[in-house]
């Protein structure tokens, strides 16, 4: 027989938390409050940012993940994300609350999402709920995995110029068909990784010079 | 093409043994009884996207080059078939991306082959199939000079503990080393071995090839008791049509070949049930292939000397309690798993070595991707009950049989070992193994043999229980190479060819 009443309560947490995508930041406490403010509301993309920026710090003359905001990075790790309900991030962002009380993931500063961020990935502070635990790790493993995917594909930098059917146009300024070059006008996830990007043409000559003198047929 | 054409033969699934016998038999055979040349079709699921000229190897073709970006075939459309093992979908197969150790068949292969299934082959009877694959494929020593700082850590210390260390054989032509090898790139130079030189010599014969035409069913039909194969039904561009030919060759691949017999019909009757049109129990059995293990380190030195990594590479072979050759086979590569994936930013972010994230992952990140290195061991399995192919791709095996384990252990073992006296040693080395496994160069699922109850062809890869029905792609091959599976299939294939061209397309054959 059904449980009326656990019905009722878990359609009303879901419609609290999915009818517009957006939750409330309720009981702000502590001292440090990263960059939500007391009252404001948190969307999937907050939520995501924060891990972004977590994932992958910035600091002055480091570059990371945060300084490609003004080029729309969330909005592309989001894209990946459609199998990520807003459900699951809320609860994510509300369960920071276990180890930081009254607080939630976005309203924390760099170092204390990171000790959060820990604390999901042992499990530890969770485990009186493994089902909670085992969520919490999963949105840490999606948004993880996108991020990273994102971030170090030279995002972006990434897009590879295609006709309606997919193939690669090359532009004009390009004969030897180098498509996504790693250029010096941004730091994306390829400078950081010191990466140079796909083999360009002087490299590709230098390296067949070379190979003329050890091993080849013409 | 569909409708009122009959071909001589319809080969399906242009992969690399596809492409090898449409073009040959395209070239060398003849109608048996007019002498006329063949019209021959070659049909495949996925699209034809490496079109372009003939192989410019070191160049590459325009058109071809314009295609292939610094991306791995898992990162194309379209997605590869959603069977276990991997899969490429489209005119070409795995033969346009595999990582290009070439590994011819060995004597012991010939040997365990027959032993388990009754096939007639062996070494000499295969003697001209193994010198074309060698000459179409390439086939040498690695390059001495090319090889790493890594590749010469390997050497040294494996070689001071006794091993005997000989370069592992690649298939390339004026390669030029650019780094972008290994699991899954297509090579922008043409300059891997591939199926290219095929695709060339079929269109060059005339050979009709129809991409994004995915083979539903082959058409069997009774003439009298008889079942005869008498053509395939295919879907493309969401319309069915049917394709009728003499000669139907099923070159589908390990997976894709007992999923498509199954689906017509042809399989063993506890799977088909009332939907068994021809019984044969062992289409979709004997799956076999190598297991492997990687022993993953980090060091501290730069292990690809400044460059972006190479593809040449050293290892060591082991017998084994019998004496064969190559039970047990260890290589260093300068990334773990294949090659130099682990150069791309965003798979190196995933290294097994990263930190979990932040400022420590970042650090990482910078200098790791020069760093990281492993010991791969691939073994061939011991005699073990061997996996299953289901009607949708999906493979059934045993993932943690002791013994298996056991020998994995004895591999990584060696690799340890090797690793403990390199100088400068790892800085970091991950003793932790899973204890499952995965078999990989997946072969055997409809093997050739001597007869019905052991086997799916016979040794001229006629089906033995259908008429007109030949099958010559990785499913044939009765048992795991001593060395992967790439350039044993393509032999077979290049032997398919041979033993199908003289029986039947021939002048005055039947
Ligand atoms: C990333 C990677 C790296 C590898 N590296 C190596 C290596 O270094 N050394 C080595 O020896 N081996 C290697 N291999 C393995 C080797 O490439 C394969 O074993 C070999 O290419 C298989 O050849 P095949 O002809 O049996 O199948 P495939 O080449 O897979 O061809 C099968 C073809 O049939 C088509 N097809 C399937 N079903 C249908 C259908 N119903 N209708 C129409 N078409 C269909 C497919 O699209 C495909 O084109 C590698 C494989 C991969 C994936
Ligand atoms: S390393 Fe591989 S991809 Fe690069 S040129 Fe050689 S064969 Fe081609």
């Amino acid at each position: 027989m059904e449980d009326p009443k656990g019905r009722d309560h878990e359609l009303s947490r879901r419609a609290f938390l999915t009818t517009t995508g957006k939750a409330v930041i309720t009981g702000l406490a502590g001292a440090a409050v990263g960059e939500a403010v007391r009252g404001a509301e948190v969307t999937r993309r907050d939520i995501v940012a924060a891990l972004g920026d977590t994932l992958v710090p910035s600091a002055p003359g480091d570059p990371g993940y945060r300084d490609l905001e003004s080029y729309g990075i969330t909005d592309e790790v989001l894209q990946g994300l459609s199998g990520l309900s807003d459900e699951m991030l809320q609860g994510f962002n509300a369960a920071a609350e276990a180890v930081f009380p009254g607080r939630t993931f976005v309203a924390l500063a760099g170092g204390e999402r990171a000790r959060y961020l820990k604390a999901v990935i042992e499990g530890a502070v969770f485990k009186s709920n493994p089902q909670q635990a085992q969520q919490l790790q999963q949105v840490y493993t999606m948004v993880r995995t996108r991020v990273f995917t994102v971030y170090y594909s030279n995002f972006p930098e990434n897009k590879i110029p295609a006709d309606a059917s997919g193939v690669p146009v090359p532009t004009s300024k390009d004969p030897h068909q180098i498509f996504n070059p790693n250029t010096s006008r941004l730091v994306t996830g390829w400078d950081v990784a010191g990466y140079k990007g796909p083999v360009r043409w002087e490299e590709e000559e230098a390296l067949r010079a070379r190979m003329k003198k050890i091993h080849w047929h013409e | 093409m569909e409708g009122s054409v009959t071909y001589d033969a319809v080969v399906v699934g242009a992969g690399s043994a596809g492409c090898i016998v449409a073009a040959r038999i395209a070239e060398r055979g003849v109608n048996p009884r007019t002498g006329d040349r063949l019209r021959i079709a070659l049909i495949e699921g996925g699209p034809y996207y490496f079109k372009g000229g003939p192989p410019r190897p070191g160049y590459g073709d325009p058109e071809r080059r314009r295609r292939i970006t610094n991306i791995r075939f898992l990162e194309f459309k379209p997605q590869p078939w959603p069977y276990d093992g991997l899969q490429n979908k489209m005119v070409g197969g795995c033969g346009l991306h595999w990582g290009g150790n070439a590994y011819l068949p060995f004597d012991e292969d010939f040997d365990h082959w027959r032993q388990v299934s009754g096939v007639d082959w062996s070494p000499e009877k295969f003697a001209e199939a193994k010198a074309e694959i060698t000459q179409m494929y390439h086939i040498h020593s690695s390059i001495l000079e090319n090889m790493n700082r890594g590749n010469l850590l390997f050497h040294d210390a494996a070689s001071s503990l006794g091993y005997k260390v000989t370069p592992v054989p690649m298939s390339r032509y004026n390669c030029i080393n650019c780094g972008y090898c290994g699991s899954g790139h297509f090579c922008k130079y043409d300059a891997k071995g591939t199926t290219l030189p095929y695709i060339d010599l079929a269109e060059r014969n005339g050979v009709e090839i129809i991409p994004d035409a995915e083979v539903e069913k082959i058409l069997i039909e009774k003439r009298g008791t008889t079942p005869v194969a008498e053509g395939v039904r295919y879907v493309r561009s969401g319309q069915a049509g049917e394709l009728r030919a003499d000669k139907v060759i099923v070159t589908c691949g390990t997976s894709g070949t007992p999923v498509l017999l199954l689906r017509s019909g042809y399989g063993p009757r506890e799977v088909l049930g009332d939907r068994t049109i021809v019984e044969n129990p062992n289409v979709g059995k004997h799956l076999d292939g190598d297991i492997g293990r990687s022993v993953v380190c980090l060091f501290d030195v730069d292990l690809k000397d400044g460059s972006r990594g190479g593809v040449e590479r050293w290892q060591l072979s082991l017998t084994d309690s019998q004496g064969r050759h190559g039970w047990m086979n260890v290589q260093m590569n300068d990334s773990p798993n294949c090659s130099v994936d682990e150069m791309y930013p965003h798979l190196l972010a995933f290294h097994p070595m990263a930190p979990e994230f932040g400022w420590e992952h970042k650090e990482f990140m910078r200098t790791a991707g020069k760093r990281v290195g492993g010991i791969s061991v691939t073994l061939r399995a011991p005699d073990w009950e061997r996996g299953v192919v289901d009607p949708n791709g999906k493979h059934l095996y045993r993932r943690d049989d002791p013994a298996i384990l056991k020998r994995l252990d004895e591999g990584a073992e060696v690799a340890l070992a090797i690793i403990d006296r390199m100088n400068p040693r790892p800085v970091r080395v991950n003793r932790k193994f899973p204890n499952r496994y995965t078999v990989s160069h997946n072969v055997g699922t409809c093997r050739a043999g001597e007869n019905r109850k052991t086997s799916v062809v016979n040794s001229d890869f006629e089906c033995h229980d259908v008429e007109n029905l030949f099958l010559a792609s990785g499913e044939v091959v009765p048992s795991g190479s001593l060395g992967h599976s790439h350039i044993p299939i393509c032999t077979v294939a290049a032997y398919a060819w041979r033993r199908i061209v003289a029986n039947h397309f021939s002048r005055g054959t039947p």
